[in-house]
């Protein structure tokens, strides 16, 4: 049910202001409507109590046996019907009395100088109109309009009733419709209101939720604050987080960077006086620490950049791209091997994803053997396929090597290179691209490495 | 000028742990060095002596090796090498941009930087005359691009095409020689920037390949033409950028 209910912040309030405004306007019509009973009941049935309080009085005033002759003597208004009867017609024809009505007729009898006596009074809308008695002028009411008929009877004593029928006015319709035009009119009117205010408030705080998904940490425009004061408060607030973030970020930028720095002139250092070193095996063994030293701070700096990357993102051809990066491992000797592929052009930041396929590839032709690399596309995303023979890894610890710094031979010996941080830059480098990397132990043997870029590939 | 045999280099880095052991390294290997600590020291070392080449760091205090390379651009052939602490790429290609004729990055093996200094030097003194050296430079053969600076292969909707470093080094020996038959062994002399030793088995495998990258229709390439018992040609106007 609750599937059903407007989420959005202008949903909710035109159904909120849209319920409350019907509860008001119910109640306020049912006052209306028992106020008009009663103004309705003085204006219009009013005289016809009156006449029939007059007629009672002159027929009463008459003996019994005499009364009907009586009652033929007075006139009678358009429409009006006068009888005597055993009973009340009221009664007979089972219509609903009317204790307001009665009251009154009571008091107009009162007056009339017939107190006490046993009323019935009661109100009936009828469809068909009552034609004029001939000869005379059309009644003011229009012959097709509903008409109002009130039923009236007293008891004259000795077994005989006089019962009216008189019509009366009626204006009820033209105050409903006149309360339906209100309504609307007010539901307009309040709804075009609340409908202004949601979307002023609502519009801004799209844009912020907008500007807050859209963040990468690589500048952008801050927020236009507008709308409301708490609004425009929420969107400062935002902006000034936001550029905390910025400065925090190029705070880490200044930061690594230095480190980078400070760390590669002596390792330079290093590098240079080892080369006079003896006895070689020696200095062999001090150039590999220092260009594996040296390795780690690159891997550890571009992991930690991958976000906020200078390089832009272009148009690169992805198969191209790959086929470069196995030839440049065949250049090398490693066993590598690229499926022939056709051109496929992606918007990526060609050197971090060179790098990314790189790592990828790197690790199957140590742990696997070889690196066998393909390109998959479709309509939805570009897959980079690294498989190997190896022996692959084992499930449960799938998850656990994309983690940096994480490696799977417990030992942690570094013969085999890498701080264990080349996956995790590959993972870094597809997220930065909007994809996805994923490993998996191939049914015939060996590990799956896929890196995914969605095919509009755009790198935020 | 200094003798032949002894080129001469100018070491120009403020770091004095690489400076020192690396004036004596280079010393130890036939090379005749002044070193200076800054621009300036640098400027006076150029007015003083005739120097073959100069180690520019990048990143100094007070004018920065980008500035002094500019200058010495501008006033002079001496070919340049920059030694920098970023691997940045846009660092890289300004450098390259502002005419270094090569670049290392640090920490560097000096053994490298050796060989580099040595191609170096043989390049300009091929071309004594050139003041303007390979650096940075784009040539435009057919609808592609192709920018030494940032090494890459670009087409004419800006698709940017990686090459493998063998490839990229066969298509510039190719770019570089337009519509002149190269041997193989040729290409081999020509691409062979570095050790690549494994690239020797299929300068064949890596023209299908670069057909397949750059040829409308590799099948029967335009660009790349097999030339019978001799080798490969480029057959492309090639416009230098």
């Amino acid at each position: 049910m609750s599937r059903l209910l407007p989420r959005s912040l202008l949903g909710q309030m035109l159904l909120l202001m849209g319920a409350a405004l019907l509860v008001a306007q119910l109640v306020n019509f049912g006052a209306l409507l028992n106020e008009q009973q009663k103004l309705s009941l003085a204006q219009n049935e009013g005289p016809a109590i009156f006449r029939f309080a007059q007629v009672a009085a002159t027929v009463a005033a008459a003996p019994p046996d005499q009364r009907a002759a009586a009652l033929a003597d007075l006139p009678a208004g358009p429409g009006m019907l006068y009888r005597l009867g055993r009973t009340s017609v009221v009664d007979r024809g089972g219509l609903g009395r009317q204790p307001e009505v009665e009251r009154r007729l009571e008091g107009a009898l009162h007056e009339a100088g017939l107190p006490l006596r046993p009323v019935r009074g009661a109100v009936r809308m009828e469809q068909s109109p009552i034609p004029p008695p001939p000869g005379r002028p059309p009644p003011l009411i229009p012959a097709h309009a509903r008409l109002k008929v009130v039923f009236l009877s007293v008891d004259l004593g000795q077994g005989q009733w006089l019962n009216g029928r008189i019509p009366a006015p009626h204006f009820d319709h033209f105050l409903a419709h006149r309360l339906l035009v209100a309504t609307f009119a007010l539901f307009a009117l309040v709804f075009a209101a609340v409908f202004w205010i949601a979307r002023r408030l609502a519009a801004p705080l799209r844009d912020l939720a907008e500007a807050a998904r859209r963040f990468d940490g690589a500048g952008g425009a801050p927020v236009q604050p507008r709308g409301p004061s708490d609004v425009r408060a929420a969107i400062e607030a935002f902006n000034a987080m936001r550029s905390r973030t910025l400065d925090l970020l190029d705070e880490k930028d200044r930061m690594l960077g230095a480190i980078g720095h400070d760390l590669r002139t002596p390792l330079a250092s290093l590098r240079i006086r080892a080369e006079n070193m003896e006895p070689p095996d020696e200095r062999e063994r001090l150039v590999a620490t220092v260009e594996e030293m040296h390795a780690t701070l690159e891997d550890i700096l571009v992991l930690a950049r991958t976000g906020r990357s200078s390089e832009p993102a272009r148009p690169v051809d992805v198969a191209a791209l790959a086929e470069a990066v196995v030839e440049e491992l065949r250049e090398l000797g490693r066993p590598a091997q690229f499926v022939p592929a056709d051109r496929l052009v992606l918007d990526v930041r060609a050197n971090l994803l060179r790098r990314a396929l790189r790592n990828l590839a790197d690790n199957a032709v140590l742990y696997g053997g070889g690196a066998w690399v393909r390109i998959e596309g479709d309509a939805r995303e570009v897959r980079l396929v690294v498989e190997d023979e190896g022996p692959g890894i084992r499930e449960d610890r799938l998850a656990e090597v994309l983690e940096p710094f994480r490696r799977l031979d417990e030992s942690r010996n570094r013969e085999n290179g890498g701080a264990g941080l080349g996956l995790a830059i590959a993972r870094a480098v597809a997220a930065a691209h909007g994809g996805s990397l994923t490993l998996e132990n191939r049914t015939e043997g060996g590990l799956r490495a896929v890196l995914s870029l969605p095919s509009r590939s755009v790198a935020g | 000028m200094a003798s032949a045999a002894e080129p001469h280099i100018l070491l120009v880095d403020d770091e004095r742990s690489i400076r020192d052991p690396l004036a004596q390294y280079l010393a130890k290997n036939g090379l005749r060095v002044t070193k200076a600590a800054d621009a300036a020291a640098a400027r006076q070392a150029l007015a003083a002596y005739g120097v073959d080449l100069i180690l520019l760091d990048v990143m100094m205090p007070g004018e920065d090796g980008l500035s002094l390379c500019a200058h010495v651009r501008a006033t002079s052939g001496i070919p340049v090498i920059l030694l920098t602490a970023k691997a940045e790429e846009t660092e890289r290609i300004v450098g390259l941009e502002i005419g270094a004729d090569d670049y290392v990055v640090k920490p560097f093996s000096p053994r490298e930087l050796l060989a580099r200094i040595k191609v170096v030097l043989r390049r300009a003194g091929e071309r004594p005359s050139r003041s303007r050296p390979a650096g940075a430079e784009a040539f435009a053969f057919g609808r592609w691009v192709l920018k030494t600076g940032e090494r890459e292969l670009v087409d004419a909707e800006g698709v940017a095409v990686p090459l493998s470093t063998g490839e990229y080094n066969l298509l510039l020996a190719l770019v570089t020689h337009p519509r002149r038959v190269l041997t193989r062994d040729q290409l081999l002399d020509l691409a062979q920037g570095r050790e690549l030793a494994a690239f020797e088995r299929s300068i064949d495998n890596a023209v299908s390949r670069l057909r397949r990258k750059i040829e409308a229709e590799p099948k029967q390439p335009q660009l790349v033409k097999t030339v019978w018992g001799g080798g490969y040609m480029l057959a492309a106007e090639v416009t230098r950028l």
